[in-house]
């Protein structure tokens, strides 16, 4: 089954809502299956820490069922997912208990901390680079840019998301990327 | 228009109006960092991480809830139809709780008879608490396969029986349990 959402509800989605509101099985599942791993990837650049992305991207889960019986389905469900989730990240960003390691044995997808951008393309690894890159941008830069290429959101769901005008995402979108492009000139040069 | 506005019309802003065109027509170095912003636009869309396949990580997320014994997480495996009972009751995941203080001595002590089931040890809720007693004991080594099957088995329970969990959650809200 497709989860592709409109900014809004689409009928298929309040069809997939009543199944979650009715308890039906495998319902809870499929909402797990649906959004858990875009919501881990856009906590993981959002938090920058592996471990921190995967407790919030549960915590976003299970806020969402806690207001399933609120939710008026004035947006999307994805919509309303990442909203939750960018709500969360910035509320833990500003916790003074936010940690940056990066644990062994994780998919380390966004490292953050000890080895620099430098470091990274120098051992070859331009890949890593750029997610560094990204993980130095301001937040909400880096959110959008996130919601857009990682996850192929539109300006209008990413407006929607971040309560923002279209205009705004778009230029954030724009200085952010350009942003990356400066610093990965350096990271070449040098 | 200058090169700045040219470049974050042509790159974002979607429909360029015909001035902006017309500048691009004729500006290479704008032309260039216009390419340059799409390639880093491109890389980093292939940048994005890969994480496991999402069933082995909802298996991980279940064996996570299971382990955390928290009410409020048990409901996501058990589906949302408990949680939305409890959440009548002001109390995250009544039902499963209710089950479990049957079986630990909790705070469900003062349930009318009505609340014990009336078929006795196959009772769906004494049953559930039983195996949900054992899930959450760190000693037993059960692997993620299983964890994940007993928490389907256990919700299909659920929603077989589903009467008698309306029975759990009146006895709760009766029984004026706070959770």
């Amino acid at each position: 089954m497709s989860y592709k959402v409109e900014p809004f509800m689409t009928e298929v989605e309040s069809q997939w809502l009543k199944r979650l509101r009715k308890g039906e099985e495998g319902a809870t599942r499929e909402l797990v299956e649906a959004y858990a791993s875009s919501l881990r990837r856009y906590l993981v650049s959002m938090l920058k820490n592996p471990q921190d992305a995967e407790e919030l991207s549960q915590d976003v889960l299970l806020h969402f069922l806690k207001g399933l019986a609120s939710f008026r389905g004035e947006c999307s469900i994805k919509t309303y997912l990442f909203r939750i989730a960018h709500n969360l990240a910035l509320n833990h960003l500003s916790s003074a208990t936010a940690r940056y390691e990066t644990l062994p044995g994780e998919l380390s997808p966004v490292a953050a901390g000890g080895e620099s951008p430098h470091s990274a393309v120098q051992s070859g690894e331009r890949v890593e680079a750029l997610r560094k890159a990204l993980t130095g941008l301001p937040p909400q830069q880096r959110a959008v840019v996130t919601l857009k290429t990682w996850l192929d959101f539109t300006f209008k769901e990413i407006a929607s998301v971040l309560s923002l005008k279209e205009g705004t995402v778009k230029a954030h979108y724009f200085f952010g990327i350009r942003s990356l492009k400066k610093l990965m000139e350096v990271i070449d040069e040098s | 228009m200058n090169h700045e506005r040219a470049i974050e019309y042509a790159f974002a802003a979607g429909p360029m109006p015909a001035d902006c065109k017309t500048h691009l027509d004729g500006c290479e170095s704008c032309r260039l960092e216009l390419e340059a912003l799409r390639k880093i636009e491109g890389e980093l869309a292939e940048a994005a991480p890969r994480f496991p396949d999402e069933r082995n990580w909802t298996e991980g997320l279940t064996k996570t809830l299971l382990e955390s014994g928290e009410p409020e997480r048990m409901t996501l495996i058990h589906g949302p139809a408990s949680w939305f009972r409890a959440a009548a009751l002001g109390a995250a995941a009544a039902g499963f709780v209710a089950a479990m203080a049957l079986l630990t001595g909790g705070p469900v002590a003062p349930a009318p008879s009505s609340y014990i089931a009336t078929n006795g040890s196959s009772s769906i809720s004494q049953e559930a608490a039983r195996e949900s007693s054992y899930l959450l004991n760190s000693e037993n080594a059960y692997t993620t396969a299983d964890l994940l099957a007993k928490a389907e088995a256990m919700a299909a329970g659920y929603e077989s029986g589903g009467d008698e969990i309306d029975d759990l959650v009146g006895t709760v809200n009766g029984g004026n349990w706070n959770g």
